[in-house]
């Protein structure tokens, strides 16, 4: 009962601070409403620093809102309403989600998602998943001798993003090899023939960050060793992957994947119209990569190449 | 974060509504963080929280703020007890560390190189890092990094057994404010604050640590006075009595960074510092010590200097101080010394002052294929410029500063180094390593230090390393320039001591969520420095030892599940003093260290943790019975509020309240060894703005 007082409490002391805050005149012209989700540390830097870089590069106002598993989409709805809100940045899934139950007119993009998948929502969405010409763009700088790159994906994640590299591919003078598998089991099939391959200095294995597809107990391990003995080139989406042996990421740069999002509000009526609701994946990225299969594989880095890499593992040796 | 305010307010707003969604889409998505990432240390590195390590081809181990925090430590010593091949042994006077590498023990430890922020802060006088210790904080330490084994070839004197180098948190390691608050036994209180900002395009960080504590007192039954009292039927000793331990602790580090220049400063101030089992294990519960240590150092790194060229520029400063706050007794009321009654006690205050001045230039070269070659010299400056004395040894307490009959005159040491290293990629999968450094001493001559480092990445899961390395450890001032005492005086003719190492090394990833460590490890340490017999009663010191040994060290880390991982390692040595045949003595033939963290919930770890110091001889000439191994175990709770922002702890050392004891001074032949600390409970809680 205690606590039923405190909760009325609180909710008159913050309806009041609403009606303050929507008396004031910086209300009336429209704010950016960010909403992220609550998460725990260690992931919550990875939402500071997307914030940061919204605040830092939006030329609008904009107020934040934490949403956790008590927020129903309906408070959010009305919150959207009381506060003036000209435009909405979601960041992650639930933030997502909850933006996507409620009907509105105002401008949306959805930041930060994972395995973002076209719905019926009318919002843009911008996935964590690196850009795959800046992929294929750092394989050419590494080894301009891979004219193929094998994939494996699970069309109900990643159809958007192959679709994508299947366009970029072609820039680069890449064949792009597609397999779809759905589970480890299929993967794993899929990959023995791979690294089974007759002309392994042509071929490069790009892998995604999708765990029901490079699992790390039994098909991580198993690329990893095959490749080290048929010096095949590696490369990945996760920072995870060049950690256990992966030549090569690229990972997000979240304050510049904030920066995107918020030009992408800023600019949300000059965007030309969209033909379809794909999501977009991040240009701005940062690079890892492991010296010791570069090594292995014969690249030379030397001090200044890795000076403009992010990050190198091992970190120890 | 610049709305946090606000933020934690509408959450709160909402927060107030009752429904739910989709927890398990919540954890989804935080395991496709994983994913993206790997596992949380590399979210840590990736988003600029941590700083990745730089590759040494030595047998290191590397400790991060993360890991420190992780298993409770307080000090210093407590992490590196957990180092496998490393003891932290206690001298009876202060409790100040004995560092025993690989069975390298000695009571004033020398043989151990000590860098903060990769700048020696060893002391001129007895070679260790100061006669006034009482420990090193952990708060504002980034990470530690322990080379077992040489390292002469880069870092000079003293890198014999081993290289301790304790580097401090930036500001952006610490962006934001990083607070907290710890009390415990023995009246124990501590508080520290770290900020660390961007202003202007200039990195600041500023971090204070402060603690005052009693200190464990733990009983001593007989000690150097009893045996007196014993042999000449005085009954001058305290014991039974406690041994003392308080101190007052301040430390104070400023860092400003701006692109390729850093400058920074510290002062590691101790004060009421009790003098633990006396200075001669004769017990004082009056004498205390005070430290000041300042150090500054200025830094201009450029690794873009020109093309292929990194270069680093350092002017370092540190000013040190032993000093004598309430009078020293050396042997209690009533005791008899050199055929007199002192009823007031033997007081003796031995007072030294010492700086030193710093500089080196290192430059990277990386424009010869398949080389990279360091290249670099310095030159250093260090003196003891003021020594103070007062004894009472004529009867009355007299000054004797600046006397012929002070115990160590004052004196300068110049001391210049090049040195030249080269990695060298030959083959693929294969790397060589080789360097030698060249140091000039005004006092003791020159001497060369090589080093080699084979590396072959083996398999896509293993690596296997061969090393060599060379060492020497300058002589101190006290070996080389005490006067006026019988029992240990010095001797300029002393030539530094000499090690050299062979090891090989495997580091093992072939099981999953498994890392396996192995080394392999045989010394040659020669040239020891003693203080022997020189005929006419007086002791002075001497080269005359020679101690081999061999051993090895077995690691692992293994993720058991997602919420437990196992840390724990097993340390063997033999050392046997050649002069006699016997086993050095002293240090442990088998250490074992391990760990669980276990991720109880989300918001609770708990990390129990054990210390099993197995089969300690005494050295030759020492017939006491042997040491009792034995076994402390740790707890430490920890819970963390969601965001990460706010964290409690609880813990307890030495949960059983085991009596462990560290060797005493062989010499002194008394029946008790050093106690440490009993069972001690604390608890914390900490802030980080981040």
């Amino acid at each position: 009962m205690k606590h039923h007082f405190l909760q009325l409490g609180i909710l008159s002391l913050c309806v009041s601070a609403l009606l303050l805050a929507l008396a004031s005149p910086a209300h009336s012209q429209g704010k950016v409403a960010i909403i992220m989700p609550e998460v725990r540390a260690p992931y919550k830097v990875i939402f500071d620093d997307i914030y940061d870089g919204i605040v830092e590069n939006l030329n609008q106002q904009s107020i934040s809102l934490i949403i956790n598993k008590e927020v129903k989409s309906s408070t959010v709805d009305g919150w959207i309403a009381n506060m003036g809100i000209s435009a909405i940045i979601a960041l992650g899934p639930a933030a997502h989600k909850s933006v996507s139950k409620i009907t509105t007119e105002l401008p949306v993009v959805s930041g930060a998602m994972m395995t973002a998948t076209p719905d019926d929502q009318d919002s843009l969405k911008v996935a964590l998943s690196p850009e795959p010409a800046e992929l294929f763009d750092q394989l050419s700088t590494l080894n301009d001798n891979i004219s193929r790159v094998a994939v494996v994906y699970n069309p109900d994640r990643y159809q958007w993003l192959i679709n994508l590299a299947q366009k970029k591919a072609l820039s680069y003078g890449i064949d792009l090899l597609t397999y779809k598998a759905s589970n480890v089991k299929q993967s794993a099939k899929i990959y023995d023939q791979l690294l089974a391959d007759e002309k392994p200095q042509s071929l490069a294995i790009w892998l995604l960050q999708d765990r029901t597809i490079v699992d790390s107990k039994v098909v991580l391990p198993f690329i990893l060793e095959r490749s080290w003995q048929r010096s095949i080139m590696v490369f990945s989406s996760s920072l995870g992957h060049v950690k256990k042996g992966v030549l090569f990421c690229m990972y997000p740069d979240n304050r510049a994947h904030g920066k995107q999002l918020a030009q992408i509000i800023d600019n949300y009526y000059q965007l030309p119209a969209r033909v379809h609701k794909d999501p977009m994946p991040t240009t701005d990225l940062l690079m890892a990569i492991n010296s010791r299969t570069a090594a292995h594989l014969g690249l030379d880095l030397n001090k200044s190449d890795l000076r403009k890499i992010d990050v190198v593992f091992p970190l120890t040796n | 974060m610049k709305s946090n305010l606000h933020i934690v307010l509408l959450g709160l707003i909402l927060s107030v509504s009752l429904v739910n969604a989709d927890e398990l889409e919540q954890n989804e998505f935080e395991e496709d963080l994983l994913d993206l990432y790997g596992d949380e240390v590399t979210i840590s590195i990736a988003t600029g929280t941590e700083q990745p390590i730089s590759q040494a081809p030595a047998v290191a181990s590397v400790i991060t703020a993360r890991e420190i925090a992780a298993m409770g430590a307080h000090d210093l010593d407590e992490v590196l007890e957990t180092v496998p091949g490393l003891h932290v042994a206690r001298s009876t006077l202060g409790y100040n560390p004995i560092y025993t590498f690989r069975g390298v023990y000695t009571a004033t430890n020398p043989q151990v190189l000590m860098l903060v922020n990769g700048i020696s802060i060893n002391n001129l006088f007895v070679g260790d890092r100061s006669q006034v210790w009482g420990g090193f904080p952990v708060e504002s330490i980034s990470r530690i990094e322990v080379i077992r084994g040489p390292g002469s070839a880069l870092y000079g004197a003293d890198a014999f057994a081993g290289v301790i180098n304790v580097v401090t948190k930036s500001a952006q390691e610490i962006n934001g404010t990083e607070a907290g608050a710890r009390i415990g036994s023995f009246n124990t209180q501590e508080a520290w604050f770290l900020h660390g900002s961007k202003f202007k395009g200039v990195d600041f960080a500023f971090m204070l640590e402060a603690k005052s504590s009693s200190g464990h007192r733990e009983k001593i039954v007989s000690d150097v006075q009893t045996l007196s009292d014993q042999a000449l039927s005085t009954s001058a000793s305290l014991a039974p009595a406690a041994t003392t331990n308080g101190r007052d602790n301040l430390d104070v580090r400023l860092d400003i960074e701006k692109q390729y220049w850093q400058f920074r400063a510290g002062l590691q101030r101790r004060r009421n510092a009790e003098i633990g089992f006396g200075v001669g294990s004769a017990l004082d519960t009056h004498g205390e010590y005070e430290s000041d240590r300042w150090n500054a150092d200025l830094t201009y790194h450029n690794p873009e200097f020109a093309t292929d060229w990194d270069m680093q520029a350092q002017l370092s400063f540190l000013n040190t101080s032993a000093e004598v706050g309430e009078d020293v007794f050396v042997l209690p009321p009533g005791a008899v010394f050199m055929d007199q009654v002192f009823p007031d006690g033997v007081i003796g205050n031995p007072e030294v002052w010492e700086r030193h001045w710093r500089m080196s230039l290192t430059a990277l070269y990386s424009g010869i294929d398949k080389h990279t070659v360091r290249i670099g010299g310095g030159y250093n400056h260090s003196e003891i410029y003021k020594v103070k004395e007062s004894n009472n040894f004529s009867g009355q307490l007299v000054d004797i500063s600046d006397t012929a009959s002070v115990f160590l005159p004052e004196d300068e040491r110049k001391n210049q180094f090049i040195f030249v290293q080269d990695i060298w990629k030959f083959a693929r999968d294969w790397t060589l390593t080789a360097g030698i450094r060249y140091d000039d001493y005004n006092d003791f001559g020159d001497t060369w230090n090589p080093r080699a480092a084979l590396v072959w990445s083996a398999t896509h899961d293993t690596t296997i390393k061969f090393l060599y390395g060379q060492a020497f450890r300058a002589p101190s001032f006290a070996e080389f320039r005490n006067q006026n005492n019988p029992v240990a005086l010095g001797n300029d003719e002393l030539k530094p001591e000499q090690m050299q190492t062979f090891e090989m090394a495997l580091d093992s990833r072939k099981f999953n969520d498994m890392r396996l460590g192995l080394n392999i490890f045989h010394y040659e340490w020669k040239n020891i420095i003693d203080f022997i017999s020189d005929g006419s009663g007086s002791l002075q010191a001497h080269n005359q030892g020679k101690q081999t040994g061999y051993g090895a060290e077995l690691e692992l880390d293994w993720q058991l599940t997602n919420a437990l991982v196992l840390h724990a390692n097993y340390a063997f040595q033999d050392s046997e003093d050649q002069a006699t045949g016997e086993d050095a003595g002293n240090a442990p033939h088998h250490q074992i260290h391990a760990s669980i963290d276990w991720q109880l919930h989300p918001q609770w770890t708990l990390r129990p943790a054990v210390n099993f110091i197995i089969d300690r001889n005494r050295p030759p000439a020492d017939n006491r019975d042997e040491l009792d191994d034995y076994m402390l175990i740790d707890l430490t709770l920890a819970s963390q509020s969601y965001s990460d922002q706010w964290e409690l702890k609880l813990g307890v050392k030495n949960l059983f309240d085991v009596r462990a004891e560290e060797p005493t001074d062989a010499s002194f032949n008394i029946s008790n060894d050093l106690p440490l600390a009993g069972r001690y409970v604390f608890t914390e809680i900490n802030f980080n703005s981040k």
